[in-house]
């Protein structure tokens, strides 16, 4: 005693302070163990009074303390508590047990208190950080055991599964007891639980799913019960590909199909699955198209909603079409036949086809030119005043030719001419003159139908299905439940791509033109007709953050790039349709301090406007920043708020609904709007001219525009555009934000989606030579 | 008393009276006297004469007999244009109908405005002398409908008033819709008799005659008036007769004593269109004025040389307002009042050919106001519905507005250059108050990269030498101006000194071995070290956006009126949590 008192001459203190910490403990919260610092924990003989003594881990030679140590050795340690070294006779200490001893015994005991939550946490650092304490392995499968049977006895059944396999993965011999029955035998009770309450839901897809699986992770080892409900599934799925077989006959295909995806979903082995499905696409070809922007309307000339752009031409047959850009403007054909242009951009020429598929497509030259006259009269509702300024007269030869004579020369009357044939008064209705109409529309699907289908056709319907977003759009493609999805933003393209990796079946291309993304002025707010405060938004907003971080992910990619003004920079340097942007003039730069000392500038002056016209002082309270319901444009939207709340500007962030574009409440000052300029020339006038997008009302803008309507060659145009992208710039008539390039993905069974002349310009572009092979929907 | 006499006695007494005088020069003062005398009598039978005299009206009424229409038609007609007048509109008219000489009765069934006054003088030159007012009317007839059209020629102005046209199915209305198209398409007179500037005295005629305000004779308080001069030689014969373009006269009140009298106000483009008292040489006369079409069309041109032809001005803003009887405002007070009460609706833009569509009102009279960019052109008295089209010529305004939207992006960046300058400015003296002179070096490096004086001056250069120059010397005064005013403004915003300010200010630290002289009465936190930044002046142009309507009626001058002065945010996150207190 007197030598331990030698040796441990804290001993007796230490133990007198624990005697006093059991009296009275202490009220601080426990600490876990597994949340302790390591330590090792001594457990000295009756002599000492089996005082613990928690001690800085030791290290042994070998890893850990021998089993059986000559009593006569003495073992070195140091106390936790007072940061002290002891000496102690080997025969003195009861126990030694190391840290990572303690955690399993923790773990342990957790378990068996059926606290498996806690347990794991135990287990998962036993696994990581001690993997050589003895007895874990044997430890970890009977807390899998136990904690199966638990999740069982809670009727968890898919979990306990999970947590068998997984102990089926670590020890496929594992019983609990010798006796016990094995993970296998126990996995497959589970099995035949789980599948029959699958089939009893009539969730035949999950069912097939975990079949699936079980088939082919354990292959001869599966339970025989598997088998036995494979076949229950095959049998089903024959019987809906007969059913499927004779609505075919009836030509009941919409029902057709059905049958068929519920055949796949059931059991896609099946025999015959292939065929059946062969002889649906080529009697009734749907292609069915992923899309994040549903069209709630139908009108290819909206410069900024992309839905309505994109199955405005589905409904709407326009005169002309935009096929490209080439190199003076775009290319442009007429879709009902041919047209020159005179040498002297005076005259032109509509040369109409004279035989068309059906004679209702018949369209004479009278009618052309009642709708061309109609277009350029002043007191017609359908007065077009950029067509009304070029056109002078229009002369019927030979019934099928229509003779346009122009007030001055024009480099691209045939621009002008994207209008519907005949006036389109409503452009959410289901029906127009184009080759489809709208057959069935719902909150997640719109159907467009070809008129007149007949079996054989190239193409009998488009299915529209509305995802939230492009993950599950793209989730979708790969199942094979969509051919396309319609829009991939770049970083998404660039990700999808990545991960596509060796996919031969899905193809990402990129649209043949970009958009420009901005904030339209959309409300006559007395501040934001100031264009010093414009321009101080520009200032505050942060955009190449935005767009490199938020948007992109860090990526450069070719084509996306801040913009000066409302045209496009083009993509690469010889973009033929960047004829408008002025590369002289640099994006504005991101200087908050300079946007607030604008602000300022600008509030005062507003408050000096006000009060000189005797006017209520404007109050400067927050702005309603309104954007479409698609996931960039929100991202967007809030960074951009988050950046003007710098400069104390107040913003509030309201999504349009699905498919919308423009406030329908007319609530928002500024508006986020995706623009496709496809032809500077005549699509400026309708971004910046006021008649389509409200903007500002701005002398110089207008005195621009009109400029440049009154371009008449080459040359003018190119330089007035100048001007007007310098004007837009000054005024800051919009807040220009950045370009983006976007590309779209589809299943290669779809062909001729991407036309001989290059990608397309909008989706279905080339639709009338769309070709839906058969093993598109054949797994 | 001859028929001369009797439309206008007063100018035949008044030749009398001068021969007299003439003739004997030397009679004694007793004649005198007895001539004033005379004078003076006569000039009251005039006043009285053209009060209470009836209008003699002729009618020539060409009916077609073509279609349905027959003599018995004709003979209906006819006698009830003469039963209508007599119950109607009572002794103020005397009226006869006719058939036209057959000379124009051709002409007449295809188109009442084909005849001209010497048409009709041709035929019978006491046709105009005898009458007060000739008018014309064609009936004639298709086979879904019946078409009147009735036009009145003032005799003493050789004036032809609108064609009123009718379409009528019912047969049996004929006769009565005749006289109505006849009662609208007749013009009540006055004489102008005197007055200065915008405000006139007139004489109704026949006015004594008028026994109700809905006699087509009559004109009230609020109706609006269309002068007509007519010049004549010294013998009474007319040498040039002329509508006073882009003039009206509002009736403001009638004379209480003699109601009769009617006070008008003249709305005018012209500063001075009419002189009060006419003359033998010179008579003065306004017609009532009925608009007979639902809109105008005004077309909008260029003033060009005579060699040249105009051009359509398309884009130009059109605005309209009440006319209004009270004082012109002249101060910016009573400008402001002025647009308060009254103020202007934007009716659009001309269109690529220049036009705008002028409707009806609900006042006769609009004032019109056409501007370019905010810049004043024209001030227009119109009648909408009086004229199918109308033209005006306005200078060219689109040199000076382009000229401005180049200045005026010239001024953003001026005003940002000052601020960032400023910004960076106090930047650099707060870093150097730190004694941070590295830092301060890093940022005078980022002062030198911000454009130049010298480099704005040269863009502003060259932006003047490809300026479209005007044709019109005021206009291109203008422009002038605006480039001056902006290179002053280059002169006095950005001082070329203040980056070797900025240089000095570092060395002078680094010789105290990085303490600053300031560093004393330094402030202590950044928001407590405001610079002033004086933001520059706004160059007076008019094109700001959504500017509105004038408030008086002349161009507003370019005020140059400055912007107010701000102080700038003085340090990084400084001045952005709050406006900084203004300098």
């Amino acid at each position: 005693m007197l030598l331990i008192a030698c040796f441990f001459p804290m001993f007796a203190v230490g133990q007198d302070e624990a005697e006093a910490e059991a009296e009275d403990p202490p009220e601080l919260p426990e600490v876990r163990l597994l949340e302790q610092d390591p330590f090792d924990l001594v457990t000295l003989d009756e002599t000492n009074k089996n005082a613990q003594l928690r001690v800085y881990p030791v290290s042994f030679p070998g890893g850990r303390p021998r089993a059986n140590p000559n009593p006569a050795d003495k073992i070195k340690f140091r106390l936790i508590k007072d940061d002290k070294e002891y000496e102690v006779f080997w025969r003195n200490i009861l126990r030694y047990e190391p840290f990572d001893v303690l955690l399993l015994q923790e773990a342990e005991r957790l378990r068996n208190a059926k606290n498996f939550d806690e347990a794991f946490e135990y287990y998962l650092l036993c696994q990581s950080s001690y993997p050589s304490v003895p007895g874990l392995a044997r430890s970890i499968n009977q807390y899998l055991y136990l904690d199966a049977a638990n999740l069982t006895q809670n009727k968890d059944y898919p979990a306990a599964l999970a947590v068998l396999e997984e102990l089926y993965d670590r020890d496929k011999d594992f019983r609990i007891t010798p006796n016990a029955r094995s993970v296998m035998s126990v996995m497959g009770t589970l099995l035949d639980v789980i599948i029959t309450r699958y089939e009893n839901d009539d969730d035949y897809g999950s069912m097939r799913q975990i079949i699936t699986r079980v088939v082919t992770k354990y292959g001869a080892d599966r339970p025989p019960t598997i088998d036995e409900k494979a076949r229950k599934l095959a049998a089903l799925a024959a019987e809906k590909r007969e059913e499927a077989r004779e609505l075919v006959k009836n030509r009941r295909y919409h029902d057709a199909i059905s049958a068929s995806k519920e055949m796949m979903d059931i059991w896609p082995h099946v025999q015959g699955a292939k065929e059946l499905n062969a002889s649906i696409v080529e009697q009734f070809p749907q292609v069915n198209i992923g899309v994040t922007q549903p069209a709630i309307s139908h009108n290819a000339q909206r410069l900024e909603n992309w839905g309505a752009r994109r199955t405005g031409m589905l409904l709407h047959r326009t005169l002309v079409e935009f096929k490209g850009a080439g190199n003076e403007g775009g290319q442009y054909t007429l879709s009902l036949g041919a047209m020159q242009r005179s040498n002297d951009f005076r005259k032109l020429t509509l040369n109409l086809k004279q035989f068309t598929d059906d004679e209702d497509s018949l369209v004479t030259g009278y009618q052309v030119a009642q709708r061309l006259l109609d277009l350029a009269n002043p007191k017609s509702p359908n007065y077009s005043a950029a067509w009304g300024g070029v056109m002078s007269a229009a002369r019927v030869k030979d019934v099928m030719q229509v003779e346009l004579e122009l007030r001055q020369p024009h480099v691209l009357p045939e621009a002008l001419l994207r209008i519907p044939l005949v006036p389109v008064n409503d452009d959410t209705a289901a029906l127009g003159n184009g080759l489809f109409e709208v057959s069935k529309r719902d909150s997640a699907r719109i159907h467009y139908k070809v008129k007149g289908f007949e079996p054989g056709q190239r193409l009998a319907e488009i299915v529209e299905h509305t995802f939230e977003d492009t993950q599950f759009a793209m989730s979708a493609l790969r199942r094979g439940d969509v051919d396309v999805v319609d829009r991939l933003f770049p970083a998404d393209a660039a990700r999808l791509s990545a991960d596509l990796g060796g996919d031969d079946e899905i193809a990402i291309e990129q649209y043949a033109l970009p958009t420009i993304h901005m904030l339209l002025i959309s409300s006559d707010n007395p501040f934001l007709a100031n264009r010093d405060f414009r321009r101080a938004f520009i200032f505050a907003i942060h955009r190449e953050l935005i767009l490199k971080q938020e948007l992109l992910g860090n990526r450069d990619i070719p084509g996306c790039q801040l913009i000066s003004g409302p045209f496009a920079a083009g993509v690469g340097d010889r973009d033929p349709l960047a004829y408008a942007y002025d590369i002289s003039i640099e994006p504005r730069g991101y200087f908050p301090r300079l946007g607030k000392l604008l602000m300022v500038v600008a509030q005062r002056e507003v408050e000096e406007m006000a009060k000189k016209k005797s006017e209520p002082k404007p109050e400067l309270t927050k702005f309603v920043l309104g954007h479409p319901a698609y996931e960039s444009a929100r991202l967007a939207c809030q960074a951009i708020a988050a950046h003007l709340n710098i400069i104390d500007v107040e913003i509030e962030l309201k999504q349009f609904p699905p498919g919308v574009t423009r406030d329908p409440d007319n609530e928002a000052d500024l508006t986020y709007a995706e623009v496709a300029i496809w032809e500077p020339l005549v699509d400026a006038r309708r971004l910046l001219g006021q008649e389509e997008l409200q903007g500002i009302d701005s002398a110089y803008m207008k005195h621009a525009l009109r400029n440049l309507d009154a371009a008449q060659t080459w040359g003018d145009v190119r330089d007035r555009l100048l001007d007007l992208h310098r004007t837009a710039h000054n005024e800051a008539a919009v807040i220009p934000l950045w370009q983006m390039v976007d590309s779209f993905a589809y299943r290669k069974q779809l062909r001729n989606i991407v036309g001989t002349d290059g990608p397309p310009v909008w989706l279905y572009q080339n639709i009338d030579q769309w070709r839906l092979s058969a093993s598109g929907n054949a797994e | 008393m001859t028929l001369l006499q009797r439309f206008n006695p007063n100018m035949a007494h008044s030749h009398r009276a001068r021969r007299l005088c003439t003739s004997r020069f030397g009679a004694t003062l007793a004649v005198l006297i007895c001539g004033i005398v005379a004078l003076l009598q006569s000039s009251a039978q005039a006043q009285t004469s053209w009060e209470f005299s009836p209008y003699q009206i002729r009618v020539w009424l060409a009916v077609d007999h073509s279609g349905e229409l027959n003599a018995r038609i004709e003979d209906e007609i006819k006698s009830t244009l003469l039963q209508r007048a007599e119950s109607a509109v009572g002794a103020c008219w005397t009226l006869t109908v006719e058939p036209p000489p057959e000379e124009l009765a051709a002409d007449m069934s295809v188109d009442v405005a084909l005849i001209t006054p010497d048409a009709v003088d041709a035929i019978d030159k006491a046709i105009l002398l005898e009458n007060d007012k000739l008018i014309l009317i064609s009936v004639g007839a298709n086979p879904r409908e019946a078409v009147i059209r009735v036009r009145e020629l003032d005799c003493r102005m050789r004036h032809f008033g609108p064609v009123v046209k009718r379409h009528l199915r019912q047969p049996d209305c004929l006769a009565q819709e005749t006289f109505g198209a006849l009662v609208d398409a007749f013009a009540p007179v006055v004489r102008i008799e005197d007055g200065q500037d915008r405000n006139l005295v007139t004489r109704l005629r026949a006015g004594g005659l008028i026994t109700s305000k809905d006699s087509p004779a009559y004109i009230g308080v609020g109706d609006f008036l269309r002068p007509v001069v007519r010049k004549n030689d010294r013998l009474g014969v007319h040498t040039r007769i002329d509508v006073v373009v882009w003039t009206y006269l509002q009736v403001e009140s009638r004379n209480k004593i003699n109601p009769n009298i009617l006070n008008c106000y003249v709305h005018s483009a012209m500063r001075s269109p009419i002189r009060g008292r006419g003359g033998t040489r010179r008579e003065q006369f306004a017609f009532g004025l009925r608009a007979t079409h639902e809109s105008t069309m005004l077309n909008v041109v260029a003033q060009v040389r005579r060699s040249e032809t105009p051009y359509p001005l398309p884009g130009i803003e059109v605005y309209s307002k009440k006319p209004s009887t009270d004082p012109l405002p002249q101060t910016p007070d009573e400008k402001l009042a002025a647009s308060k009460k009254n103020p202007a609706i934007k009716l659009g833009e001309t269109d690529w050919r220049g036009s705008i569509l002028i409707t009806r009102y609900e006042m006769p009279v609009r004032i019109v106001y056409l501007k370019n960019g905010g810049q004043l052109l024209r001030r227009l008295p119109i009648v909408p519905g009086f004229n199918t089209e109308l033209l005006s010529d306005v200078p060219d305004d689109d040199p000076r507005l382009q000229a401005e939207s180049v200045v005026k992006g010239f001024h953003g960046q001026i005003k940002d250059l000052v601020a960032q300058r400023q910004i960076l400015a106090a930047r650099i003296k707060k870093r150097l108050g730190e004694g941070k002179v590295e830092d301060a070096k890093k940022m005078l490096v980022d002062f030198g990269q911000l454009e130049t004086r010298a480099n704005l001056a040269e863009r502003l250069d060259k932006a003047q030498r490809q300026q479209v120059p005007s044709q019109n010397k005021y206009v291109q005064g203008r422009i002038e101006t605006l480039y001056g005013d902006t290179r002053s403004m280059l002169a006095k915003y950005l001082r070329p000194e203040l980056s070797s300010e900025l240089k000095n200010a570092i060395v002078e630290v680094e010789r105290n071995g990085g303490v600053s002289p300031e560093v004393e009465t330094a402030p202590a936190s950044d928001d407590a070290a405001p610079v002033a930044v004086s933001t520059p002046p706004t160059v007076g142009t008019s094109a700001g956006t959504g500017s509105p309507p004038p408030a008086g009626t002349s161009a507003p001058a370019n005020t140059g009126a400055p912007a107010p002065s701000s102080s700038a945010p003085s340090e990084e996150g400084a001045g952005l949590s709050s406006p900084a207190p203004s300098s």
